[in-house]
């Protein structure tokens, strides 16, 4: 059992992080309900472990790593049913401003993307999580990181909109 | 360094509608983790929400408990996506079930009925309205009869912060108590609105949530296990929770109209 300290840190992680870890699950998920319950169920294994893992990895990779995986998993389980959309449904979202229709486009492709693939280019570009923290929260190595991203932003750079964006691979 | 692509996708990705509530998420940890260590085999009898599991079940009653803490996450106001968007989600939801590394839910461990809550004490109706740490108001419902036993513990281990409360009623046999006439009423903090319940069993909630129903105009959960029914509802800050080891549906119905 955790002791109090332990706890209380856990909720404060909880309070100030969720959003962020709800915000990457939607991403992996396409569903913020979806969401909800990846980050639910991994907050909810973390905690027993929150004093180790926060002291050894820190508790929001380790919590990353849980909900980069469940996604990955159910997705390739229910791959025979995904159609991806080339729109997004959610009206409340933060695509206004410049480049609207730019990030609708580049969000929608990411979301349209194998699972993987769609897992490092959240981690590593909406994130911004180096190749080696990808490659830690994926379970992979950093070559794999690479390979995906690779892939990824081959098949971005297809998008009529988004060909001429350029697609930075970011400092590793 | 942060690159463009990097700002188009934080800046293309909506704001959570819903946010999960901290206490909410951390007695869930410690409800999975309870059940865990009463599956694995833990010597010492563990509460689990209306439910006391032990390894050694007595009575031979097997009983899948309910899980209305693993649901609890606020999901209840409508989230701002169209028609369409719930449409394409209901495609996509993904089942708690189907991402939960824990099968020892669904393992059903045995409910010890008879055991006592984590370091709790006996104490008279009055003495309970003015047990100290308790951090809701409890609720003795009046059912016709008082209740035969009731059981307070503010140990952490016993269910999360707080405090918890069990009532026992006993209740003679008959069609509603075709078994066993036992009812037990829980009583512990939530941050959940009673409205929230009815988001409990939508959308991605795990079917062992329950079935939304009111009653008496308050919002709450059935849940059939194995033949017995048990009822959550929440009641200003407090989760109540009815259950026995053979409660029919039209008794937990009756007794929660009661409260």
């Amino acid at each position: 059992m955790l002791d109090s300290s332990s706890t209380e840190d856990f909720r404060r992680f909880v309070a100030a992080r969720q959003r962020a870890l709800l915000r990457t699950a939607w991403f992996l998920t396409g569903d913020w309900g979806a969401a909800e319950d990846v980050v639910q169920l991994a907050l909810v294994r973390a905690w027993p472990h929150w004093s180790r893992v926060a002291a050894t990895e820190g508790g929001e990779a380790y919590v990353r790593r849980i909900i980069v995986n469940k996604p990955i998993d159910w997705r390739c389980r229910q791959s025979s049913v995904e159609v991806p959309t080339p729109t997004l449904p959610e009206t409340a979202n933060r695509a206004d401003g410049p480049d609207v229709d730019l990030k609708r486009m580049l969000v929608a492709a990411v979301r349209a993307l194998p699972p993987r693939q769609r897992a490092v280019v959240v981690l590593r570009y909406f994130d911004d999580l180096t190749e080696a923290q990808t490659a830690a929260a994926m379970g992979c190595s950093v070559g794999t990181v690479k390979s995906q991203a690779s892939k990824a932003l081959a098949s971005l750079r297809r998008e009529p909109l988004l060909a001429d964006l350029e697609l930075e691979e970011s400092a590793p | 360094m942060t690159t463009r692509m990097t700002l188009l996708l934080q800046g293309g990705v909506p704001e959570p509608a819903q946010l999960l509530d901290p206490d909410t998420v951390v007695a869930m940890a410690r409800h999975r983790r309870t059940l865990q260590r009463a599956a694995a085999g833990a010597s010492t009898a563990l509460t689990v929400g209306a439910a006391v599991l032990a390894p050694s079940a007595m009575s031979g009653h097997h009983h899948r408990p309910q899980e209305p803490l693993a649901s609890l996450k606020p999901s209840s106001a409508p989230r701002p996506s169209s028609t369409a968007s719930r449409s394409a989600a209901s495609e996509t939801v993904t089942p708690s079930s189907a991402i939960s590394d824990s099968p020892l839910v669904d393992e059903g461990p045995r409910i010890m009925w008879d055991a006592r809550l984590s370091n709790s004490v006996v104490v008279s109706e009055d003495k309970l309205r003015r047990f100290p740490g308790l951090a809701f108001a409890p609720v003795v419902p009046n059912f016709g009869l008082a209740p035969l036993r009731i059981d307070v513990s503010t140990d952490p281990n016993s269910g999360g912060t707080g405090g918890l409360v069990e009532l026992h009623y006993t209740f003679a046999s008959s069609p509603a108590f075709p078994v066993d006439g036992r009812a037990i009423v829980t009583e512990q903090p939530v941050a959940l609105a009673p409205g929230g319940l009815a988001g409990l069993a939508t959308g991605s909630v795990p079917a062992s949530a329950g079935t939304p129903i009111e009653v008496a105009g308050q919002p709450s959960l059935v849940h059939e296990s194995q033949g017995s029914f048990s009822l959550v509802t929440v009641r200003g800050k407090a989760l109540i929770i009815i259950a026995g080891p053979a409660v029919s549906r039209a008794e937990v119905l009756k007794l929660a109209a009661e409260l």
